[in-house]
C-alpha cells in the first residue's frame, strides 16, 4: 500500500516560494513582469487541465482563462507558504467545475497511460494489477475522491499543496486521500474475488 | 452508472504543441482592456456621484431658504415717500 507521507514528493523550497511572491508583487504594478510566472507554469497548468478535459481547444481557452483570471487578481494573492503554482491549481480546479456546471458533462479524466502504470508499479498496490482493473475500480469513485487522487499521483502534490488547492486543512487532505486510496482497493479486491 | 469517465491516452502532449497556445501578448492585451474598462467604469461612478450629490444638496438648500417676510396674508408693505403737503 502506498505511504501517505510526503517524503517522496517535491516540496518547494522556501526561498523559491518567496521569489516567486516577489515576482507577483512586482507584477502588481507592471504586468509585463508576469510572464516569467506565465513561463513557467504554463505547460504545467495546460496538462493538467487536459487531463480533466480531454479536448485541446477547450483546454487551451480554461488555461488561459486561468492566467487571466490570475493575473487580473494578482492585489488579492496572499503568501501562504506554498508555490504560486498552487494557487494557479486553485483557479484551473474552479474553472473545471464551471465548465462541467455549464455543459452538463459527466467529468472526465483522461490518463496519460505510461504514468498510470508507473504509479501502479510505483507500489500503489500489494499484488499484480493490471491497468484496466484499476481503471473500472476508479469508475466507483466521486468526482472529488478521483480529484484529490489526480493531485496526489500524477501532480505528485504534497499534502499542503493540496489543502491550499482544495481549500481544506492539511489533515482533512491526508484523510481524504487515504480514504479515497482505500475505496479504491476495496474495489479492486471485490473485483478480484 | 459511473460518476466519471476515466479515459486512457498513450500519447502525452509534447513541448511544442502546448507552446502552439501559448500567447502573453493577448493576454496582457486581454488585461489592459479590462483595466480600462475598470476605470471608466469607476470614473463613470465618481461623475454620478458627484452629480446626485450636488442635486441633493441643492434641493435641500432650496427647502430650507428663508420664508418671506410679508407676515400678514394679502397686505402688501410699500415704502412711504415722506408727508404729502395740502398746498397741491
Amino acid at each position: 500500500m502506498l505511504t501517505i507521507d510526503d517524503s517522496k514528493y517535491h516540496i518547494s523550497d522556501e526561498e523559491e516560494i518567496k521569489n516567486e511572491f516577489l515576482v507577483v508583487r512586482q507584477s502588481v504594478r507592471d504586468p509585463s513582469k508576469f510572464q516569467v510566472l506565465y513561463d513557467r507554469y504554463f505547460e504545467t497548468i495546460f496538462t493538467f487541465v487536459f487531463r480533466r478535459i480531454d479536448h485541446e481547444d477547450v483546454t487551451a481557452d480554461i488555461t488561459s482563462q486561468v492566467f487571466y483570471k490570475a493575473l487580473k487578481n494578482l492585489k488579492k494573492y496572499k503568501f501562504r507558504g506554498v508555490p504560486f503554482s498552487a494557487w494557479l491549481y486553485r483557479i484551473a480546479t474552479n474553472e473545471v467545475y464551471l465548465y462541467y456546471k455549464n455543459n452538463k458533462r459527466k467529468q472526465v479524466y483522461s490518463l496519460e497511460e505510461e504514468r498510470f502504470q508507473e504509479i501502479i508499479d510505483d507500489n500503489l498496490f500489494d499484488d499484480e494489477i493490471d491497468v484496466s482493473e484499476v481503471i473500472e475500480a476508479m469508475k466507483s469513485l466521486s468526482e472529488k475522491e478521483a480529484e484529490i487522487l489526480e493531485l496526489r499521483f500524477f501532480e505528485e502534490k504534497p499534502f499542503a499543496e493540496i489543502a491550499y488547492i482544495l481549500e481544506i486543512s492539511e489533515a482533512n487532505a491526508k484523510m481524504r486521500t487515504y480514504r479515497s486510496l482505500e475505496k479504491l482497493k476495496r474495489q479492486l479486491t471485490r473485483k478480484v474475488k | 452508472m459511473s460518476k466519471i469517465d476515466i479515459r486512457l491516452r498513450r500519447q502525452q502532449f509534447t513541448k511544442g504543441r502546448i507552446q502552439r497556445h501559448k500567447n502573453y501578448g493577448s493576454l496582457l492585451e486581454k488585461q489592459k482592456n479590462s483595466h480600462r474598462r475598470r476605470i471608466r467604469g469607476v470614473v463613470l461612478l465618481a461623475f454620478i456621484f458627484v452629480i446626485l450629490t450636488v442635486l441633493i444638496i441643492s434641493l435641500f438648500n432650496k427647502s430650507n431658504a428663508k420664508p418671506s417676510e410679508n407676515r400678514i396674508p394679502g397686505v402688501e408693505i410699500v415704502q412711504s415717500e415722506g408727508p404729502r403737503t395740502l398746498n397741491n
